[in-house]
């Protein structure tokens, strides 16, 4: 699955049926190479569904026990999120340092969270090639 | 002179400031290749090949 | 062996294996003995930023490429005075860039304009500078074009003029493309004959 289709995407309880937020952002942690967390916007009280909470990353829908799982983000999901730990549309940049361009779109297994591949113009860089993500860029292994 | 007058004098002379800083700064940011002659520093790092 | 010009080096941004660009490079300080780059000096990112107080050594570099210098992390930089003593070469004094290329039998070859450097792409590998770009005196043809010289192992270099080996404009290069090639050659050339 991909964070380009999977933004937007409602959240919904399977206790009330009822929809409890929608997808807005996915925050990355670039040592385990995953996508920890989901940051939600509508939703009636946090903004943060930790990807542990998650039942299931359906093609429909992102399915949660209940509301109460959404909490306000943890100290260290604040730490990964915010534009500086944003993937999509930051420059690469190989361990090597030359620049093979810039992050289109990010696969990711919905089942564990992990991201499989960076996808780029030039090419897919494999998501195990992931070292680090800062303000300047995303910075891989070389092949 | 008419206030106004002095806002635009005082705008002018905040972007000549400023446009001074950046050029300051920016002739102290450039770089060259400089010629390190100090005898001490003449070991090459072992291993590696050129 | 990858050849780089200074003027592509300097301003390159220098980041982490995180991807912060804490610095970019101002100065290449390379030793006078054996051609090698010693490091950076550094400057601030940002349009208000000036020179940095604290620089990077050739070792604490992970890699070169054609777009960053990539360093481990902040505590890479150390002070400028590990990278070059500022006394013993003469602040300012020591850029040979706008300098006199002369030629051992006395020869006035031109005007440094950019220096090449052969960067290895292997891990720890060597940086040593190979080559000048020099805009050519009226010795070397047409005055004014810009031409490559290769350099001998051991560079002379003094405040005042750069010297080369009159044998050096044998081996002159109009592109980077084959310069390597001209500076093995050249290398050869001198270690046969002397």
């Amino acid at each position: 699955m991909r964070f380009s289709e999977a933004a937007g995407r409602q959240v919904v309880s399977t206790s009330t049926a009822g929809t409890v937020g929608r997808v807005d952002d996915f925050v990355v942690d670039p040592r385990r190479r995953a996508v920890v967390a989901l940051s939600l916007k509508r939703t009636d009280g946090g903004d943060t569904l930790l990807w542990t909470d998650i039942v299931a990353f359906g093609s429909d829908a992102v399915t949660v026990t209940s509301a109460d799982k959404i909490v306000d983000a943890a100290p260290a999901i604040i730490a990964l999120s915010g534009k500086e730990h944003r993937l999509v549309g930051k420059r690469v940049l190989t361990a090597g340092g030359d620049d093979i361009g810039t992050v289109d779109d990010v696969e990711f297994d919905a089942d564990t969270g992990a991201i499989t591949s960076l996808l780029l113009a030039a090419g897919d860089v494999a998501g195990a090639r992931l070292v680090g993500v800062g303000s300047y860029a995303v910075v891989v292994r070389p092949k | 002179m008419q206030w106004w007058a002095w806002l635009v004098v005082a705008l002018a002379a905040i972007v000549l400031l400023v446009g001074a800083v950046l050029a300051v700064q920016a002739r102290r940011r450039r770089g060259g290749v400089i010629v390190d002659r100090s005898s001490r520093r003449a070991n090459r790092p072992t291993g590696g090949s050129t | 062996m990858r050849l780089m010009r200074a003027s592509e080096i300097i301003k390159r941004p220098v980041v982490t294996m995180r991807g912060d660009d804490i610095a970019q490079v101002k100065d290449i300080v390379y030793s006078a003995h054996g051609g090698a780059v010693g490091g950076f000096t550094l400057a601030g990112r940002g349009m208000f930023a000036g020179p940095m107080k604290l620089g990077l050594t050739w070792h604490a570099v992970v890699a070169l490429g054609a777009d960053a210098v990539m360093i481990s992390d902040e505590s890479a930089l150390e002070a400028t005075s590990v990278v070059f003593d500022a006394a013993a070469t003469g602040r300012g004094g020591g850029d040979v860039l706008g300098s006199q290329v002369l030629t051992d039998s006395g020869v006035d070859l031109g005007i440094v304009i950019d220096v090449i450097i052969a960067v290895s792409e292997t891990l720890g590998g060597q940086c040593d500078v190979v080559g000048y770009e020099i805009e050519a005196s009226v010795a070397l043809g047409t005055k004014g074009t810009k031409l490559l010289i290769p350099l001998p192992g051991t560079i002379t270099a003094s405040a005042e003029h750069l010297m080369v080996p009159a044998s050096a404009k044998d081996f002159v290069s109009h592109d980077l493309a084959g310069f390597g090639a001209a500076v093995t050659a050249f290398r050869a050339q001198l270690e046969g004959a002397g």
